[in-house]
């Protein structure tokens, strides 16, 4: 039984993306990734934009201080088991809005940082943006996590 | 067995009771309890034939029959009567001696007339019933109740215009015969005697036929009945479209199958089945537009007595055709016609109680019928909005429900008489039917709380058992509608038939339908569903605060979550009628004049085809 | 009266039903995401998709919302699957011989559609979601407009049998029956030769039932409300709606197939299933080419649509059935 979850739930990874700030590059670069060229339906990937229905949550651009309560919020009424990517420079670390090095970065007045300020985050895909390629491997990788269950 | 007689005298005499008690209410509640309850009894007992052992000598000239029509009628009749008393005891709040009183002698004449066997009787009962519940429906003794009551009469007083000028013309005949006394209206004498022949006599019945029409009621006539009942309270509405359209009405259809040898054109019947077709198309499209859950519901019902007419009219089609093939197929198409009829006439009484019933639970708790102020109130009155959703659900022919069978059964009726384009209109309007439900469902019990609704709380049980009761009715004769058929609709059909059919195997005419597979499937259905719901998949749930609230972009705060309060514009539903239901509320004007000019045109127009003989 | 032996048969040919109905619906789910992303240019999923996904939302957290009436939440889903396994079974795989439509009739078949939609209807507004709520009134919409269509346009070829009388029936068999043989020069006697005009507003009405596009999925439009009714819907329930929705491709397609395309056409036993499938699979594919091929309409535009022009075509194919040439 577990393995055949396993089986199901690598086969099926439903995608919600979350635009959290920044310069909505990286949103634009994920629909990419659904054309013919890339196309990510091949395995098994559905772009669903509904928290309730996906399993993995595609984050780009960085936190502001608005935005942390809807996306702790939208990450809550995900259903277990789930996963996050987070997309771009921006979501890994804050990027080129905050000030600072890696995960020590400071706070400015209206920005935080990256997504894992406001929510655990499995899978870090860095690039600004992140090629296509890029993406589908993190969602690979976060699928690989998924497999493992919760 | 006793004698209707009894039972009508020990209700006028409790009325009177009623009268004196003006001290005590307990004391009135007890007297109305005993007395429809003796009633309840009486008429039950006389389902089963037993001999004779309580009789009144014949001093007051009561004409009663005993078979399976009159059965059927009296026991819709005291059914729902005991009900209606019974939930007026916590319903009714303010009232003198007069409530009881005018419900008690309400009652009485409508079983007098139900079991009454002579035109005569049935007009006199039917006047007695018409002006006591006059009273009933201004009971509120305010402006608009006063004349929603008055427009009532007066609407009735005009129709039985058309009766009594009808029994005249009957009376004439049987003078110029050489018969006299009320005897000569005797339906019994009346068809054996041969009597009413070649154009007076139809005409003479015809004008008795609009009369009670009025009743039913049909569509151009039908004005009166949401008046009526939005005024009224609840449990008056109950009663007049639980039982008064009912007993009141049905003379029409009996009158007309009783004497088919006068009616055999085929293209009357088909006049009477196309009314039937307009008043349930168009009443149900004016049942959207409406926003007060009581007219919603009257204008449901005028568009149900549809259904009825329908199939009596396909009965009667059927029957001609009889007679002028007589080819017996025809008698079991016609069976099938009114066997249906009478069904959804029986079925239309169970939900459209339970609906009433509970839409004057809200009103009583809630202080407001305005479909669009209520909500959420599935949380605060579970037991009423599930019992509603049940009878919901039946009127609007959900499988396994009884208003599907009795539906199913029009339909077939109507393709094997031939005319499937009537079956066509009904299945669309079944469909309209659940369209208006489910704004009803949606927006007062399954939508979100206004709020101001908070300390409602359920409705007391004498008000909540009796729709309770008729919901288990709705799903009994849904799931086992044999046994409404066999006992209770099948003998009544009989005495309507000109000739005796036997009975077939299957009492539903048609063999194609097997219900209790259906159950069957349906739950073997339920239950697979239902383990891979249970079936342990293994995941962990994620612990959360914000996990159960609804989904609205993750913003929680108010201009964004005002969208939650969300309710569906009735112009969805409407939208396609629009431009009819402009026309609908620019002729609604709420005049009595009006409506009856309406009739008067109605009356004109159906006689005239009379007279020209094209029906 | 029916005996327990022949329910225990009947019960039998369900669950047989329900599986050819499952691994048809399977395929045919396969070929028609396959197809769009190839219509697209795209690769598209393997053939296991359709499965996986449902296998997967039954892997997911049992979930209840807090605004949601609790039992009609759980129940909805059920309803709808219970429905369409009904239908599945209710309408034969293209052979005259089939035990269940002895005892049902069309207008069965009718009412458990409307029922299948209901239970969405149901399901949006007791999720509480302000989404489901604008979802399900218009999922009510869609059935009003589509109704009267569908009645006229399912009833026609039992109608245009021309019995009256006792011998009525309203059965499906007898329509499959009635299709064997030629109709003219080398055409089969298919009632879709007899009334084109009905068949196309059936098969449009079919469409819509079965949420493709250009109509049918207004109710659940992405772009505009998330997932429509089943917005708030996750999990096992979520799972269970699918599921019942994957049986839309066998049953919508079956109906149609059975009523204008002539069923089995009457051959032998593994030819007439087969020829039936490979029908209802030309029917998806079809559906598939359409549903790729046009925009979403607005939900007066669908109405205009079955009102006015599906509504003419199946009235006008009633009046040649009513005056019979
Ligand atoms: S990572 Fe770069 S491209 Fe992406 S949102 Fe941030 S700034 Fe824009």
């Amino acid at each position: 039984m577990m393995g055949l979850m396993s089986w199901a739930r690598g086969k099926s990874p439903w995608i919600a993306v979350l635009h959290a700030g920044g310069c909505n590059n990286c949103d634009i670069e994920v629909l990419d990734v659904l054309t013919p060229r890339f196309d990510v339906e091949r395995l098994g990937v559905l772009w669903k934009q509904n928290p309730r229905h996906a399993d993995i949550l595609i984050t780009n651009g960085c936190v502001s201080k608005h935005s942390k309560v809807f996306i702790k919020r939208i990450y809550d009424q995900m259903l277990a088991p789930k996963k996050v990517v987070a997309l771009g420079s921006c979501a890994c670390t804050g990027g080129i809005y905050v000030e600072g090095e890696g995960r020590n970065v400071e706070e400015t007045h209206t920005i935080i940082g990256g997504v894992d300020k406001a929510i655990p985050v499995d899978v870090y895909v860095p690039g600004c943006p992140p090629k296509p390629e890029a993406i589908i491997q993190g969602v690979a990788i976060a699928i690989e996590k998924l497999k493992k269950g919760d | 067995m006793i004698d209707p007689a009894i039972v009508i005298i020990v209700l006028y005499i409790a009325a009177a009771f009623c009268l004196l008690g003006k001290k005590i209410r307990k004391g009135n509640d007890v007297v109305a309890l005993l007395a429809i309850g003796f009633a309840l009894l009486a008429v039950v007992l006389n389902y089963f034939y037993l001999p004779l052992w309580i009789s009144v000598p014949g001093v007051f000239g009561f004409a009663f029959t005993i078979n399976g029509y009159t059965n059927l009628i009296a026991l819709i009749a005291t059914f729902i009567g005991f009900l209606v008393v019974v939930y007026s005891v916590k319903y009714i709040e303010h009232r003198g001696s007069s409530y009881s009183l005018f419900v008690l002698l309400t009652i009485g004449s409508l079983i007098g007339m139900a079991y009454s066997w002579n035109l005569f009787w049935v007009f006199l009962f039917a006047e007695v019933a018409t002006i006591t519940s006059t009273f009933l429906i201004a009971h509120h003794l305010k402006s608009p109740s006063f004349e929603g009551g008055l427009k009532y009469l007066s609407i009735q007083i005009f129709a039985s215009l058309f009766v009594v000028v009808g029994l005249g013309f009957i009376y004439q005949e049987a003078l110029a015969s050489g018969y006299s006394g009320i005897g000569a209206f005797s339906i019994d004498f009346l068809l054996s005697s041969g009597l009413l022949t070649g154009f007076i006599g139809k005409f003479s019945l015809f004008l008795i036929f609009l009369g009670f029409l009025v009743k039913v009621p049909s569509f151009p006539i039908h004005t009166w009945l949401p008046d009526a009942s939005t005024v009224a309270p609840a449990s008056i509405s109950t009663l007049l479209h639980a039982m008064m359209i009912k007993v009141a009405g049905m003379p029409a259809f009996l009158i007309l199958l009783l004497f088919h040898s006068l009616f055999v054109s085929i293209n009357f019947w088909l006049v009477i089945c196309s009314l039937g077709i307009l008043t349930m198309l168009i009443c149900v499209i004016i049942a959207f537009a409406q926003n007060d859950l009581k007219r919603l519901l009257a204008f449901d019902s005028v568009s149900q007595m549809g259904y009825v007419i329908l199939g009596m009219g396909i009965g009667g089609l059927a029957i001609s055709f009889y007679d002028i093939t007589t080819d017996p197929v025809w008698l079991v198409v016609a069976a099938g016609g009114i066997t249906a009829g009478l069904f959804h006439l029986l079925n239309h009484s169970l939900f459209k109680s339970v609906l009433f019933f509970s839409a004057g639970a809200i009103e009583h708790e809630t202080g407001t019928r305005d479909i669009n102020q209520l909500g959420g109130l599935l949380q605060a009155m579970p037991k009423t909005g599930y019992v509603m959703l049940i009878g919901s659900l039946a009127i609007a022919g959900v499988p396994l429900l009884n208003g599907f069978i009795s539906k199913w059964m029009v339909y077939n009726a109507c393709i094997s008489a031939g005319q499937p384009v009537f079956a066509l209109i009904a299945i669309f309007t079944s469909a309209l039917t659940l369209a208006v439900f489910l704004r009803i469902l949606c927006s007062v019990f399954l939508g979100n709380s206004p709020g101001t609704f908070e300390g409602v709380h359920a409705a007391p049980r004498s008000m909540f058992t009796p729709s309770l009761l008729l919901a288990i009715g709705c799903i009994l004769f849904g799931v086992f509608p044999q046994i409404a058929i066999l006992f209770l609709i099948l003998p009544a059909t009989t005495v309507l038939l000109p000739v005796a059919i036997t009975p077939p195997a299957n009492p539903l005419f048609w063999v194609s339908l097997d219900l209790f597979l259906l159950g069957t499937l349906l739950i073997i259905g339920l239950i697979i569903g239902y383990l891979l719901y249970r079936i342990k998949w293994g995941a962990t749930p994620s612990e959360a605060e914000d996990k159960t609230m609804p989904f609205t972009g993750g913003t929680l705060k108010d201009p964004y979550l005002k969208v939650e309060e969300a309710r569906p514009a009735s112009t969805v539903f409407s939208y396609p009628f629009r431009s009819l239901l402009n026309g609908v509320r620019r002729s609604h004007t709420g005049l009595v004049n009006m409506y009856i000019l309406w009739f008067v045109l109605f009356a004109v127009l159906m006689l005239s085809l009379l007279i020209v003989g094209w029906i | 009266m029916a005996t327990l032996f022949d329910y225990l048969l009947i019960i039998t040919f369900y669950f047989a039903a329900i599986g050819l109905a499952f691994f048809f619906s399977w395929g045919a789910a396969w070929v028609f995401r396959k197809l769009s992303a190839r219509l697209q240019a795209r690769k598209g999923p393997p053939a296991y998709q359709p499965i996986a996904d449902i296998i997967k939302l039954f892997g997911k957290e049992r979930f209840i919302p807090r605004l949601a009436n609790k039992f009609l939440y759980t129940l909805s889903p059920l309803v709808a699957l219970s429905a369409i396994l009904i239908l599945s079974f209710m309408i034969p795989p293209g052979t005259p011989f089939w035990p269940g439509p002895l005892a049902f009739d069309l207008i069965v078949i009718l009412y458990f559609s409307v029922m299948f939609s209901l239970a969405f209807v149901i399901a949006g507004w007791a999720s509480g979601s302000p989404w489901g709520k604008i979802g399900a009134s218009r999922e009510v919409a869609m059935i009003l407009s589509v109704e009267l269509p569908l009645a006229i346009a399912l009833l026609i070829p039992s109608l245009a049998l021309a019995r009256v009388g006792s011998g009525f029936s309203l059965s499906i068999t007898d329509v499959i029956a009635a299709q064997e043989g030629i109709f003219i020069w080398f055409l089969p006697n298919w009632f879709l030769f007899h009334y084109p005009l009905a068949s196309v507003a059936l098969f449009l009405a079919l469409l819509t039932k079965s949420w493709m596009r250009p109509f049918g999925d207004i109710p659940e439009a992405e772009q505009e409300i998330f997932a429509g009714p089943l917005t708030e819907y996750g999990g096992p329930l979520l799972g269970i709606f699918e599921l019942a929705r994957l049986f839309r491709f066998y049953v919508f397609t079956a109906l149609f197939v059975d009523l204008y395309l002539g069923g089995g056409d009457g051959l032998i036993f593994p030819l007439n299933l087969l020829v039936f499938l490979v029908k209802c699979l030309v029917i998806v594919i079809i559906m598939t080419i359409i549903h790729v091929a046009s925009a979403r309409y607005r939900i007066s535009h669908a109405f205009k649509w079955f009102l006015t022009v599906c509504l003419a075509f199946a009235v006008f194919s009633l009046i040649r059935v009513l005056v019979g040439f």
